[in-house]
């Protein structure tokens, strides 16, 4: 049984979904990627990684590259499809509609002590 | 503290003979299954690197407190015990860092409309210090077989990619798990909790338990004495805690199995310093009196095969009056 979908999204789906924003990856690099996209706050071990990814491809929310197995390599790519980028798209609305309130309150983050 | 009795069932600085390959063995759960008690355990021997789950039982007849303790053997090699289970579908997961930390639980798979016995562990693909993921052998009628993906994995910021010590109850008609996140080298422990229909996926919100300054590393429940008892360890990783009395073993009890600490007594210090992965049993005859399995260990001085020799003991010791 596997459920739909929707914001908010966690960690792992949302790192997975953007990391796979900027085009086609293959597993390790949708790992990098997400280290740099969260500025290493977040840690996704391929355990994570690829039940995440099969999850979101059962949810037709990623989909295998139509190169995804070239001739030199065993390692499988993948691609957002329309839906997961609508997803996406609609976590990072929801993001930025909290941050442009966050804004107008004029609210600033405390600093954490050295 | 109550009066308590203690007693040493494997310890590597003495050897498993006449399993002379095998080089340490800690992180037991006990189970009564088939007419008698088993323990599973997690260890490694001379010919493999990686960790692996291996079963001891006691004679039938044999109550819970009774020594004499047997590694099952490998039919096709006397110095070594059975492994569980192959790693045919969940080598990708838990191969090169292999299996950690298990903990059997029975409940009902509506999935399978079947009750199901299941040995949950840690995972880990690559390195045995982790990354880990949590999934878990299941029992098919005849042997233990091993599962193609993990059943749960860290999804959240604080768990920082790694989930691993779970200890589950089926209750209500949910798998309830308590699990460790972060990692012992990091000196970063919370203990958070999930349940699951079917112990497998469909997850709940992961809940933090314990926060990490509190260092809980284990949380093993039993259903006894018409109530849910647990036993905890809250550990010294780092060396740098200054109060010994925090550390050790831990009793609490509740009507409710919740991962929310108010829901539970007041916890009893049950142990001094040193001990982990507890698991809570009663035997047979006395409803006041605990066995607490748990790991141990201590300086090799030239004894064993690693610097340290790791056991595996049990502290037998009244209930603690609540």
């Amino acid at each position: 049984m596997t459920s739909a979908l929707e914001p908010p999204l966690t960690p792992a789906v949302f790192f997975t979904l953007f990391a796979l924003a900027g085009g086609k990856k293959h597993g390790y690099a949708i790992m990098q990627e997400t280290r740099t996209l969260s500025d290493g706050s977040f840690r996704m071990g391929p355990a994570t990684l690829y039940t995440t990814l099969q999850r979101l491809l059962e949810l037709d929310l990623v989909e295998e590259a139509e190169d995804a197995r070239d001739a030199d390599s065993r390692r499988r790519t993948y691609q957002l499809t329309a839906a997961g980028r609508a997803l996406l798209g609609a976590e990072l609305e929801r993001v930025e509609s909290l941050l442009r309130k966050a804004r107008a309150m004029h609210w600033k983050p405390a600093r954490a002590k050295p | 503290m109550p009066t308590h009795q203690h007693s040493t069932i494997f310890d590597a600085g003495q050897g498993y003979a006449p399993f002379s390959r095998l080089v340490t063995l800690v992180d037991c759960t006990v189970a009564w299954r088939q007419g008698r008690w088993w323990m599973y355990l997690c260890g490694h021997d001379t010919v493999s690197p990686e960790i692996e789950l291996y079963s001891a039982s006691l004679p039938e007849g044999s109550p819970l407190s009774a020594t004499g303790w047997a590694l099952t053997p490998d039919p096709n090699d006397p110095a070594r015990p059975s492994i569980l289970a192959g790693k045919s579908r969940s080598h990708w997961w838990d191969g090169r860092g292999g299996r950690h930390c298990v903990s059997y639980a029975e409940g009902f798979d509506p999935d399978r409309n079947a009750r199901v016995e299941r040995l949950y562990y840690a995972g880990a693909a690559r390195h045995y210090s982790g990354p880990y993921a949590i999934g878990y052998l299941e029992w098919d009628g005849g042997k233990w077989v091993d599962q193609a993906m993990p059943a749960f994995t860290a999804n959240e910021y604080w768990e920082r990619g790694s989930v691993y010590e779970p200890n589950l109850i089926y209750h209500e008609g949910m798998w309830k798990m308590w699990y460790v996140a972060g990692a012992n080298q990091d000196d970063y422990l919370v203990q958070g909790y999930a349940e699951s229909p079917n112990g497998r996926t469909d997850w709940s919100f992961h809940e933090i338990v314990f926060p990490a300054d509190e260092k809980v590393f284990d949380f093993c429940l039993v259903e006894a004495n018409g109530e849910f008892e647990a036993v905890f360890s809250r550990v010294n990783v780092s060396g740098k805690e200054a109060d010994p009395s925090r550390v050790g073993l831990f009793w609490c009890h509740t009507k409710t199995p919740s991962p929310r600490m108010a829901d539970w007594s007041e916890p009893v210090r049950i142990s001094d310093p040193g001990p982990w992965k507890p698991v809570l049993r009663y035997g047979e005859n006395d409803a006041q009196r605990m066995l607490v399995f748990h790991d141990g260990a201590y300086p090799a001085a030239g004894r064993g095969r690693l610097p340290i020799n790791f056991t595996v003991e049990c502290l037998e010791i009244d209930r603690p009056a609540s």
